[in-house]
């Protein structure tokens, strides 16, 4: 075989041809390489960082979006909120760019990196924001967040306000625009309509300032208009018109009703209020005079001599937490303790109480009394941390309190053998008493008593005297009290301490007076009430004799306008015996009858806190009894006194009243009161008082008939309300409204929709009532106005990315 | 023959050294996909909106019941702020409620509380709150 030209030997043609299967290999290899690292790149390159990039984008935007979505619930109609944003620097080494905008009409959340030519979107079109939120940040910037902003301004509402709104030429009318509000300082001006004007600066601090008086010279029918203004320059506008009549012409007393919306203007969803104003007018001084026979109930029940604790009132109460003051240490116990003697002593003889508490828990009071404290005992004591503590059972003051322990020591019958003492200590405890006051008058019965709530741990009370005298202890547990008879007035003072060692306890302090008491106090009150020119005078209805069977009706006091002597003779009076109700109620309508003056309104005021019992001639007997009572009250209703009838209230003092009974004595259920504290009782006799007054308006109901544009938010207190169809009615009776006496009714609205609308419906939104001088049923009525509210959207909202 | 061998190993070297960098590639792309969806997670967590909407409510529900005594109005409304911004700060964040612009009436002879403004303010390291509310109680 030849040979290749070019080779020399074997192993040279070897080496050729393992270097070309060199090359050629490398060659395959290295494509191969190529591929595989193309093919690496997509699957485990880009791939996963095209993932990434999705994921890490819907991260970001996901967290922008959350972030809008708590936002907006939080919104505030005035502020702002910020919320930092966190995003990386960069997402596979591509820094990005987040942006709100709008793709195909929707709002979206862009997350885009130019460089890497990777886009997400998250939309948001659903998020409660009325704004498309603006803006963008870059993830290479080092500060991102979303900003929320809205500000809004409340615009001045002027509300005008005069009273009274008829009166005389030459008489002074108040200008009231303190009703009227606004942001920040506000000015105002009155044009009374006569030429003349005021203007100031309202005084939020000191309203009273702001109040303008103003006559005017002519008589006839003025506007008075009052501008308000803010710093802003900002302001709005209110009449009131006023009335003008000449002096000779008599003014009855009448009733003046408008209605306003605070603010006038206002965004969409925020709430309105809706301000209902009455108020009775005319010439006071034509009120008339009163002829009033307090007709008292002085049987043995209103006082607690006769009738146990159902005799006595609450006159005053209190309420506080007892903390007890405690010394607190304790003693290892081991195993050399075959007992364990713990002692407790004061060194001046104040009440201490000692109690122990073992390791696995249990707590005990001392079982042995010492001089001047206690002592506990006992065998085979558990072994470990026994806690010692004493508590100060005092009102006042401190003692040095010392507390010794022994082991070892043991009983010999009744003998006790001291053993070896392992500590002692030497302390100074001071009292921690809950300190209550009250003020009490001279009566018949006092008792003061204190009741854990909340639980029932032990409390101990004192009482302090006006004289200094210290009374006590009273215990919480075993019902005990301080009482006193024929009490001085003054500071009755009580300590409340807590006997325990561990805790707190709430507790209720009460101070009750005889009924009989309470009756003489209020009836008093009612007579402070009364002028020069009224009249008064006691009827007081009782038994006496053995049993008290034998009726007691007594004129304590004719009709008098002397109301000092009234007040000593309601002072005089004294409980015993049986009710003779029907006795009572005759002798005041011969009082009345005999002595009423001309002109007087003569009224009967009945006070009673049971059953009657015995008859005015003597019989035993409720039924008999009642029936008197019934039959003396119809009699009372039917007199004339100078042509009126008499009026008679009936107050049921305590449980044991009876209010069917009384009911029907009254002049009608209205006249009727239940009382069952002193305090009520004297609340009572206050409006009572009120109410004799002259009155402008009775029989008052104010409807007032929402239109679909607002709901009502807020349901308004003492007010019905119902829903007719679409409509919301909200209506308030009230019984009377006296000259001068102002009401206001107030709820609030939001409004449904924008722009201008209206608050209520002209001619059932109005005000009904049986004018002066009341007689006959006819009503008369005024058609409240009907305000516009200007629902509009002051200042955008604002959502910032940056 | 000797060179035959060393060059394979050279082979096996590159092939090993290039997986290697495919799985270090591989778990950086793994890690930064475990990470996503954490900031979402956390701030549907971390986003105080009870906290400001409690305080919210807090302020003007008290404040409403205090303004019924104008003559205390304004020493409760500074001890309710105490207490909140005291209370607020043990959950570690800067709470306030400040009363303002309060508005008095004397119509029906009483002087009564007829409106006030309240700031509120809320701040924790994520979130930052401001709103100022009117009040109108006639």
């Amino acid at each position: 075989m030849r040979k290749p030209f070019l080779f020399s030997s074997h192993d040279s043609e070897r080496g050729v041809s393992i270097l070309i299967e060199y090359l050629i290999l490398s060659g395959i290899l290295m494509i191969f390489f190529a591929f595989i690292v193309l093919q690496f790149n997509d699957v485990l390159g880009k791939t996963p960082l095209s993932t990434t990039m999705k994921n890490q984008f819907q991260d970001v935007g996901n967290q922008i979006a959350v972030k809008l979505t708590d936002i907006s619930i939080i919104a505030p109609e005035n502020g702002y909120v910020k919320a930092k944003i966190f995003m990386p620097y960069t997402i596979g080494d591509y820094d990005f760019k987040a942006e709100f905008t709008q793709v195909g009409g929707e709002y979206v959340l862009k997350i885009s990196s130019e460089r890497a030519g990777k886009s997400e979107y998250i939309p948001i079109n659903n998020i409660a924001l009325k704004v498309l939120p603006v803006g963008s940040t870059f993830s290479i910037t080092p500060v991102h967040e979303i900003e929320y902003t809205k500000y809004s301004h409340m615009m001045p509402t002027a509300v005008a306000l005069a009273y009274p709104t008829t009166v005389e030429v030459g008489s002074n009318v108040t200008f009231d625009m303190t009703l009227s509000t606004g942001e920040g300082d506000l000015w105002f001006r009155w044009d009374f309509g006569d030429g003349s004007s005021y203007e100031a600066k309202y005084n939020p601090n000191n309203p009273s300032q702001s109040l303008v008086e103003h006559s005017y010279s002519a008589d006839g029918t003025y506007t008075a208009t009052l501008t308000v203004w803010d710093s802003y320059g900002y302001s709005d506008s209110s009449t009131i018109n006023i009335t003008v009549i000449p002096q000779s012409q008599e003014l009855d007393p009448y009733l003046f009703a408008t209605k306003y919306v605070i603010p006038e203007v206002t965004e969409p969803d925020n709430p309105v209020q809706i301000v209902i104003y009455l108020r009775g007018g005319g010439i006071i001084e034509q009120a008339r005079n009163i002829s009033v026979m307090h007709v008292i109930d002085v049987s043995g029940s209103m006082d607690p001599d006769y009738y146990g604790t159902n005799g006595y009132t609450l006159y005053n109460s209190s309420s506080g937490t007892a903390s007890p003051s405690k010394w607190e240490n304790y003693v290892n116990v081991d195993s050399s303790f075959s007992s364990l003697t713990v002692m407790a002593y004061s060194s001046s003889g104040k009440d201490i109480d000692l109690w122990v508490k073992s390791p696995d828990g249990d707590f005990a009071r001392a079982q042995y009394g010492i001089t001047n404290g206690e002592m506990y005992f006992v065998q085979n004591p558990v072994e470990g941390n026994w806690t010692i503590s004493v508590v100060a059972d005092y009102p006042t003051g401190s003692d040095t309190v010392t507390v010794e322990v022994e082991k070892n020591g043991y009983f010999w019958w009744w003998w006790y053998f001291s053993g070896t003492l392992v500590s002692s200590w030497n302390f100074a405890l001071d009292a921690n008493a809950s300190i209550i006051t009250f003020q009490i008058p001279i009566v018949e019965n006092l008792k003061i008593e204190v009741t854990p709530v909340n639980g029932s741990k032990e409390l101990h009370l004192w009482v302090e005297e006006p004289g200094g005298a210290l009374k006590g202890p009273y215990s919480s547990s075993s019902g005990t009290y301080y009482s006193d008879s024929n009490a001085a007035s003054g500071t009755y003072t009580a300590y409340v301490v807590g006997d325990f060692p561990y805790g707190t306890q709430e507790f209720y302090i009460t101070a009750d007076i005889a009924k009989i008491d309470a009756a003489k106090i209020t009836a008093k009150t009612f007579n402070s009430f009364l002028r020069g020119t009224d009249q008064v005078g006691v009827v007081s209805f009782g038994g006496q004799g053995s049993g008290g069977a034998t009726p007691r009706i007594t004129l304590d006091q004719p009709l008098t306008n002397n109301t000092d002597q009234a007040n000593t003779s309601i002072d005089g009076l004294y409980a015993y015996g049986g009710t003779p109700l029907g006795g009572g109620i005759k002798k005041a309508r011969e009082e009345l009858v005999a002595n009423t003056t001309t002109g007087n309104i003569p009224v009967m005021i009945i006070l009673s806190d049971g059953n009657p019992t015995i008859t005015s001639d003597g019989q035993a007997s409720e039924t008999l009894a009642i029936q008197e009572a019934l039959s003396e009250a119809e009699i009372t209703k039917q007199t004339q006194v100078n042509n009126e009838s008499i009026l008679i209230y009936t107050i049921g003092f305590g449980s044991d009243a009876n209010a069917t009974l009384l009911q029907e004595i009254a002049t009608s259920p209205d006249y009727y009161f239940f009382a069952a504290t002193s305090e009520e009782l004297q609340n009572i006799y206050e409006q009572i008082a009120r109410e004799l007054k002259e009155r402008a308006a009775i029989n008052i109901t104010i409807t007032d008939v929402l239109t679909s544009d607002v709901t009502l938010s807020e349901t308004p207190s003492n007010a019905n309300v119902s829903y007719v169809g679409n409509q919301t009615v909200i209506q308030w009776n009230i019984s009377s409204i006296r000259i001068n006496e102002t009401w206001i009714g107030s709820f609030e609205v939001v409004p449904n929709t924008e722009g201008l609308i209206l608050t209520n419906v002209y001619g059932v939104s109005n005000v009904t009532f049986i004018p002066w001088p009341f007689t006959g049923v006819n009503f008369t009525t005024i058609y409240l106005p009907v305000p516009e509210l200007n629902v509009t959207r002051l200042s955008p909202e604002k959502v910032v990315l940056k | 023959m000797e060179g035959l061998k060393d060059t394979r190993g050279q082979i096996i070297i590159t092939m090993a050294l290039m997986i290697s960098i495919l799985l270090a590639g591989l778990s950086y792309v793994y890690s930064q996909n475990l990470l996503a969806g954490t900031e979402t997670s956390i701030t549907q967590l971390n986003f105080p909106k009870n906290e400001i909407r409690d305080l919210r409510r807090i302020a003007i529900e008290e404040l409403t019941d205090y303004a019924s005594e104008p003559s205390s109005f304004l020493d409760r409304a500074k001890e309710l702020d105490r207490q909140i911004t005291t209370l607020y700060a043990l959950h570690g964040a800067y709470a306030s409620i400040d009363v303002f612009d309060i508005k008095k009436s004397v119509v029906g002879g009483q002087e009564t509380i007829t409106s006030f403004m309240i700031r509120i303010v809320f701040s924790n390291t994520e979130v930052e709150y401001e709103e100022t509310v009117l009040v109108q109680l006639t």
